[in-house]
Order: C-alpha cells, then sequence, then structure tokens
C-alpha cells in the first residue's frame, strides 16, 4: 500500500491531542460550585491519577476518527503489477517410447532441467513424468526441490525400460489437479516430441480453467535424420512466438532464440524472416481463430514436408479495448460490438473470448440496462471495469455510485495533467492515433495510440470532442489519468501522416495496417491504483456518530444536568 | 405534631383540583409569570379562600364572650339589658382585629444561589417569602422583612402600609447571594429589634453550626415569638447525581475540593442524612416548626403549613419523600 499525500500521516500526531487533552482536564476535574463542602471528603490523589480513564470508549472514538480522517487525507491506495504474483508451474516431462533415441530423451531431460532453471526461488513448481502410466515426481514446492526430485527419479530409470503406451491424458489430469485452488498465475509446460498424442482436449481444459499452456518441442525426426540441431517452440504467453533453436557440436549446445510477436502482421513479417539459411523454414498458415506453424529443421536445402513438425497455435492475443466515455449508449455497443467481434476490425485479431474491454466510466447516468450489460459483460469476463475520479472536483462525492457501479478500481486523476493529453495526441489526424473504427458521420469512434511497446486502445469521447453536457470539466481529465496510467512514459512525436480515407457510410472501417510501424500486440498491464479509503468515508461518519451521541451521553452523565 | 396535607404536587403528578393548583404554583410556572410581586398575587390569590384568625380578642364584631365589668372598662362596652335582667354590670367582648406581626428571615448566603437546575434556591426563597408578605398584608398583618448575609442587616421593618409589598419586592430583587451567613448571630440581631412576639419565619439552607442554629431559635422561643423554619435544599444537593473527577468549590467560602463523585456519592448522601435529622431534630427540642422544601415543590405545601402552623400554632412535621 502506498499513498498518495504521505505527508498526510502527520496528521496521526494529533491524535495525541484528545487524550492529551482528556488527561489534563480529568486531572484536574471540572469544577463546579456548590453550596457546601461539609459533606465531601477529599478523594486521595491516587484516586485521581493518570491510570484511569473516565471515559475511554469516547477518548477511542475520537481518536480513531482523526487516525482515519488522517487516513483519508494521505489517500492510501495498492498497487497491482501483473506478473508480480507468486507462479505456479507443472512440468510435465514425456518419457514415452516415441522418445525412444538416448539424444531425444536427454533433449527433454534438459529442457525440464532448463525450465527449473528459469524459475525463480519464488515460484512453485511440480514435476509430472509419464510413459505408460504417469507419475508426480514432485510436488508443488521451489524449483530447485523439484530439479533434486526429477534427477533422483531420472537416475533410477535410466536404465530401465520405459512402460508402453503414453499417459498423457493422465498425466495432464494430475498436472491440472496439483494446479488446482493455487493462487497467482497457473501454467502447464509440456515438454514432448507431440506425436502420436491430441493434446487439444487438454488444452482447453487448461484455457477454461485460466492455467497457460506452455509447449516445449523436442523433434526426434531431426535428430533421427542427424540434424546438428533442435527446435522447440513456445507460445504459452499468447502473445509471441518463439523459437529456440539448439545447434550441437562437439563444443556443446547454442542456443538461438527467434521470436515473433502474435498478431495480425505476423504472416507478413514472418514472409522472409525466415528464410534466412539458418536451417530453420517457418510455414504459417491461418486457420480460423488459429494459425499453423509448420517448423522445419533442414541442415541441407529444401524443405522436406516430412520433416516438418506443426503447431497448432490459438491466438490468444488479448486485446484489450478501452472503452472511455461516459456515454452508456456507446458503451453498451461497444461491448456487444466487441462480444461478437462483429465490428471495429477485431476480426481479424483474436478468438473472441479473448476479448477484453476495459470499461472506463462511472455509468453514473447509465440505464439499468446499460449496468446488466456491463455486469454480465464483466460476469463473463470479458470486461473490466474502471472508474476514474477526479481528485479535488466534486467527483469524491460520485466514489459511492462508482463502487456502486461495481468498479474495479479507481484512477485518481489531476487537472495539472491535462497538457499530457494534447501531448498524446490521439484526435485525428495526430501523429502516433491510428483510427480503427469510426461513427456513421465520420468521426473517429476507436483509436489505437501507440507507444513503444504500449498500445492503447481509445474510445469515444476521447477521440472527438466530448458530447454529453457537462463532461467538459472533468471527464476529460479522468482521460488523462488514464492515459498517464496506462502511457507511462512520453510518447514520442512522429511525423503527422495523413489520415485514411473515410468511407461515408461505414459504421466500423478497419484501418489497413498500411506502412504503420510494427507494433507489439502484448499490452504491458497497466499498474492499477486501487483506491482503499473507500471504507474509510462510512467509518469516519460512524465514529462521528459514534462520538456525538457517546458524548451526549457522556454530557448527561456528568455535571450539570 | 400537624400532618401536612398532600399539596407536594409537581406538575402533571397527581389529578383532581388539588394538583391542578399545584401545577400552576409550581415554581417553573411561577418563574415565567415574572416579577415577585406578581408571582405573590398570583400565588395567593389563587391559593387562599378563607382568613386566618387572631389569637388575641378584643372588641369588634365577632362575639367572644361576657365578663364581669372592672373597673377602667369604658362603660359604653357594658351590656345594659344583662344589668336590667340581673342587676350587675357586664361587658361583652368581642374577637380582636389584632394584627399579626410576621419578620420573614430569608438566608442570602452564597450558598442560596445554587442552582442545579430547577429555579435555584434563592429564587424560590424570594418567591416564598414575598407570597407569605402578601398573604400577610391582604389580611392588614404587619410583616418585614429581614436578609441574614455578610452584608451587614437589611430589613424592612414591620408594616401593613400599601407599599410595604413594593418594599420588599425591591430589596429582594437587588440581592445577589454571596458570602457566609451566621444564623445564629441573625437571630439574636432580630431579637434586639424585634420585641413584640409575633411569628419568626426563617427561610434558610441552615449550612450553619447546630450549637448556633439552636440558640438562636431557643432565644426567639423564650421571647415568646413562634418559628416556622423553611429548610431550602436543590434536588442536586439531595441526590448528588455527579460523576468522576471534579472539583467542588464552596459558594460561601471559595475553598474548593478535588473529589471523586462516583465514589463519594454514598459517603455525602449519608452525611447529608444525618445532617437533616439533626437540624430536624434541633428545631423540634426548641419548638420551632420545620418543613423541608426542595426547589422544585409547589409553594402550595408551605403556605399550607404557614396557615396551619399560624392556626394550630402547633409543631409542623412534613415527611420529606
Amino acid at each position: 500500500m502506498a499513498l498518495i499525500h504521505p505527508l498526510a500521516l502527520a496528521l496521526l500526531g494529533a491524535g495525541l491531542a484528545p487524550l492529551l487533552i482528556h488527561l489534563l482536564v480529568r486531572r484536574r476535574g471540572r469544577r463546579l460550585v456548590f453550596p457546601t463542602l461539609r459533606f465531601l471528603v477529599a478523594s486521595p490523589a491516587r484516586r485521581l491519577s493518570l491510570g484511569r480513564l473516565t471515559h475511554p470508549y469516547l477518548l477511542a472514538a475520537r481518536i480513531l476518527v482523526i487516525a482515519v480522517l488522517a487516513l483519508l487525507l494521505a489517500q492510501p491506495y495498492g498497487t497491482r503489477t501483473p506478473g508480480a504474483e507468486r507462479t505456479s508451474s507443472v512440468i510435465v516431462l514425456d518419457q514415452s517410447l516415441s522418445l525412444q533415441a538416448e539424444d531425444s530423451r536427454q533433449s527433454a531431460r534438459k529442457a525440464a532441467r532448463a525450465a527449473l532453471a528459469e524459475l525463480g526461488p519464488e515460484q512453485l513448481a511440480a514435476v509430472v513424468v509419464y510413459q505408460g502410466t504417469a507419475q508426480v515426481v514432485a510436488r508443488l514446492s521451489t524449483p530447485a526441490a523439484c530439479l533434486e526430485a526429477l534427477d533422483a527419479t531420472l537416475r533410477g530409470s535410466t536404465d530401465g525400460a520405459s512402460s508402453p503406451g503414453s499417459a498423457h491424458g493422465a498425466a495432464g489430469l494430475l498436472a491440472l489437479r496439483l494446479l488446482q485452488g493455487q493462487p497467482g498465475q497457473r501454467q502447464i509446460l509440456w515438454i514432448s516430441d507431440f506425436r502420436g498424442d491430441d493434446f487439444e482436449s487438454l488444452r482447453r481444459r487448461a484455457a477454461q480453467s485460466g492455467i497457460s499452456w506452455r509447449t516445449i518441442s523436442v523433434s526426434q525426426r531431426a535428430l533421427a535424420n542427424d540434424a546438428p540441431a533442435a527446435v522447440r517452440m513456445e507460445q504459452g504467453d499468447g502473445r509471441r512466438l518463439r523459437l529456440w533453436v539448439d545447434r550441437f557440436s562437439d563444443e556443446g549446445s547454442r542456443g538461438e532464440e527467434l521470436s515473433w510477436a502474435l498478431d495480425a502482421t505476423l504472416p507478413q513479417r514472418l514472409e522472409g524472416a525466415l528464410q534466412d539459411g539458418r536451417g530453420v523454414e517457418v510455414d504459417l498458415s491461418s486457420e480460423g481463430a488459429f494459425y499453423r506453424v509448420a517448423v522445419a529443421l533442414h541442415p541441407g536445402d529444401a524443405v522436406d514436408a516430412d520433416d516438418a513438425a506443426s503447431f497448432r497455435i490459438p491466438l490468444r492475443t488479448t486485446v484489450r479495448y478501452a472503452v472511455l466515455g461516459p456515454d452508456p449508449e456507446f458503451v453498451v455497443q461497444a461491448l456487444q460490438s466487441a462480444v461478437r467481434v462483429n465490428g471495429l476490425g477485431l476480426e481479424r485479431w483474436a478468438d473472441p473470448a479473448e476479448v477484453q474491454l476495459l470499461v472506463v466510466s462511472d455509468l453514473a447516468s447509465a440505464s439499468p440496462e446499460v449496468k446488466r450489460e456491463v455486469a454480465d459483460a464483466r460476469r463473463r469476463g470479458v470486461a473490466r471495469l474502471l472508474g476514474g475520479a477526479l481528485r479535488w472536483q466534486g467527483v469524491h462525492r460520485r466514489l459511492a455510485r462508482l463502487h456502486g457501479a461495481g468498479l474495479e478500481s479507481l484512477l485518481p486523476v489531476t487537472l495539472h495533467e491535462r497538457p499530457l493529453l494534447e501531448s498524446v495526441a490521439l484526435q485525428e489526424p495526430k501523429d502516433s492515433a491510428r483510427v480503427l473504427a469510426r461513427f456513421e458521420d465520420g468521426s473517429a469512434a476507436v483509436v489505437l495510440a501507440s507507444s513503444g511497446g504500449t498500445e492503447i486502445v481509445l474510445g469515444f469521447p476521447l477521440t472527438g470532442p466530448p458530447r454529453g453536457p457537462g463532461l467538459e470539466s472533468w471527464f476529460p481529465s479522468l482521460l488523462e489519468g488514464l492515459v498517464r496510467e496506462l502511457i507511462p512514459q512520453a510518447l514520442p512525436s512522429q511525423a503527422v501522416r495523413p489520415a485514411p480515407a473515410r468511407r461515408e457510410s461505414a459504421l466500423i472501417e478497419p484501418t489497413p495496417p498500411g506502412d504503420a510501424p510494427v507494433v507489439e500486440a502484448g499490452w504491458v498491464d497497466p499498474v492499477v491504483l486501487e483506491q482503499e479509503g473507500g471504507w474509510a468515508r462510512p467509518l469516519a461518519v460512524l465514529l462521528l456518530l459514534a462520538a456525538l451521541v457517546e458524548g451526549i451521553l457522556a454530557r448527561r452523565a456528568s455535571v450539570g444536568r | 405534631m400537624i400532618r401536612a396535607p398532600a399539596l407536594r404536587g409537581r406538575p402533571g403528578s397527581s389529578s383532581g383540583a388539588a394538583a391542578s393548583g399545584a401545577s400552576l404554583l409550581d415554581p417553573e410556572t411561577l418563574t415565567r409569570i415574572g416579577g415577585l410581586e406578581l408571582v405573590a398575587r398570583h400565588v395567593v390569590q389563587g391559593f387562599l379562600t378563607g382568613l386566618h384568625r387572631s389569637s388575641r380578642r378584643g372588641f369588634s364584631t365577632e362575639f367572644e364572650q361576657f365578663r364581669p365589668y372592672t373597673q377602667g372598662d369604658d362603660l359604653k362596652h357594658v351590656d345594659w339589658k344583662i344589668f336590667a335582667r340581673t342587676d350587675r354590670y357586664f361587658v361583652k367582648e368581642y374577637e380582636a382585629d389584632r394584627n399579626l406581626e410576621t419578620c420573614l428571615l430569608l438566608d442570602t448566603s452564597g450558598s442560596m444561589g445554587f442552582q442545579g437546575g430547577g429555579v435555584g434556591k434563592f429564587r424560590f426563597a424570594a418567591m416564598l417569602a414575598v407570597s407569605l408578605a402578601y398573604l400577610l398584608l391582604r389580611q392588614r398583618d404587619r410583616v418585614g422583612l429581614c436578609l441574614m448575609g455578610d452584608r451587614g442587616p437589611a430589613a424592612i421593618p414591620m408594616g401593613c402600609r400599601p407599599g410595604q409589598l413594593t418594599r420588599i419586592v425591591s430589596l429582594l430583587e437587588g440581592v445577589r447571594p454571596q458570602g457566609n451567613a451566621n444564623l445564629g448571630r441573625e437571630l439574636e440581631a432580630l431579637l434586639r429589634r424585634q420585641r413584640r412576639a409575633g411569628l419568626v419565619v426563617v427561610i434558610s439552607d441552615l449550612y450553619d453550626t447546630p450549637e448556633a442554629l439552636g440558640n438562636g431559635l431557643a432565644l426567639l422561643r423564650q421571647a415568646g415569638h413562634e418559628v416556622l423554619v423553611f429548610h431550602l435544599l436543590d434536588a442536586q444537593e439531595v441526590e448528588f447525581p455527579f460523576h468522576g473527577p471534579l472539583e467542588f468549590v464552596d459558594m460561601e467560602t471559595g475553598e474548593s475540593r478535588a473529589v471523586d463523585a462516583s465514589q463519594a456519592r454514598e459517603d455525602y448522601r449519608y452525611q447529608l442524612k444525618r445532617f437533616l435529622e439533626s437540624t430536624e431534630d434541633l428545631c423540634a427540642a426548641r419548638g420551632a416548626s420545620y418543613l423541608r422544601l426542595d426547589t422544585a415543590a409547589s409553594l402550595v405545601v408551605p403556605l399550607t403549613v404557614f396557615l396551619a402552623a399560624r392556626a394550630a400554632g402547633q409543631r409542623v412535621a412534613i415527611p420529606w419523600r
């Protein structure tokens, strides 16, 4: 947890004021004129000592009120950085008969060791080995422990014959069971030659459970052909296609990584990218929402189709579409469009189920239907709902309503960030923006802005003049704050590029990439500020009321009633 | 001993005409009326329906008795019809219209300035004194006022003229209770000024030494005075409803004392009870009528007790609630 105004914590010292006042007043006692003292005996001094508080609950309530107010002013927030959470990995190692060749088996074991070595010490790992039967070698523990257990198991089975068959299904179930209920990110790393087995059902079950799926392929065929290299491919994060080419020689092995971002421009970029004479040839074809990647290792001249190992890559590119705007109708339109992928130029990009929306709106004026739509999208996991609040501009009064709309977090926005919006230059035909969709009147509906490795899709009204009444005063600032959070680094200035031609009747018209610079489709997840003071206001009100009631009661119970 | 009538009404505490009249005469209501004189008129006219009788016989319209003529009697009082029948001289006597002389002795010490939650002790005492004065003056009795305080004697001499009530009210309106009072000394001084036997009404919280109070009452009784003591207490003095550590300041001496009120409550109440019992016994021993009042009580009670005491000449005991 961090604080926006940490200096406000100094007000916590004021919490001692009620205590001091209480003790000083009580020490002397309240003065009361009385007709006679003849019937009163002075109390011993110890009875009036500091050790006994007369109204402890009232004192505690007063101190607590001041403390809560100080925390409110400090504005605590939490940071949630994706990727910083602990990852639980299960390495599934194929030791079936299809990997009879010792080199192939050693290559698989080496890949498993390398994968374990890559994991940080804070990560959790487990190892499942299968051939005719599946066996959990190591349950979730540290990678070092898993590596030790794996070595012990493999040493014991070096000379043993492999049992026939391939229990990859059982191994997959074991892996899923190991990861069941684990917090944080979860992944399965499958090391196999992927021959003869169908992993699609396992992959789908993993996806349904939110478990990422990575594979390392050990090409037996290439080794069988005495090829001096092996290739393994990983597409686990769904953002990049990575090929590792291990080249073997008498001096040892040397790895090389080939990496491409998985997006709509991948075929174009792969065309010619892999014809580099390094012994690797990749053929990419489209199959609906998947790409089929055929990789062949050939030391020689031509590509032998039989030698090509094919991989079916789901394009799990997550398109995060930021719907920015308080216009509820547009929010609904964007939600429905994105879910159906029937427009907005997204259909070429992604599997519908992988679309995520970043809805930024307070939905304060939205109708119940709109809120139901948003809630439904959130329930299906295709939308996140972020809210923004303009600090010190009366928007704090909206916080309760923001939370009432089911917002996940709040973004504080400050007015002094307004120049950033101008520098971002998102409005057409500014340089770094690309119009992805238009309204019927031709104005920009969705704009893609990119900077470095970060990409943001912005919607109305950031793409055009605000349309709703009363929004000019605060909503642009909200967007500024959002842009600042999502694009932390300053956007470089680029040359002005002419706007693409508009189609008069087009509601949705994707803009062809043209000669736009190649960008990575993956997003850098924004660090989302989570306002943690939402509970403080009602608590402060309750405490104030309690203190007031307590004070009245104490007053009545005291002198001069 | 006379038992006081059940007229200690608080607003809304009882039903019937008595309760209704009592509610009209409670101190809170009277405070809203305004000046003391108006309060007195309201109290007396609303309460009193009869007259009190003189204890001296004389020559008036109400026949009392016949007695034999003696030398010096006026011949005009001789009943000649009896002389014609019996050939003896008899004088016809009637009930006298002689005025009662009442001295109102009001405590103005600092302790009388305490106001817990009601009208305050001194305000209550002033309303009671003026009401009594109006009642007496309405019967053409002579009434005087004497203030007991440390600022020297302040008194309104006996009188029954129409302006007497105004003078009493003016004096009381200008008084602010302060200082310390010596009841015994004041009673002795009163005895020196008031040689003719009459009624002495003491209105005080009686925070004095029992010896001084007893000596003063004894001297008054020896001189033939009838003494009626109204002992005023505020409800907070009796209940002591305070909590926590407090610094009590004596209203008469200015002395302060740190007391944990919660712990001292029981002891205070016990000491006060002993004080009240001893004071009541002291008054009884000296032949003085004693009535304890709290400032929330109706003025009906002291007026009733006053008339009862005046008529019967006996000591009055009012059970403390």
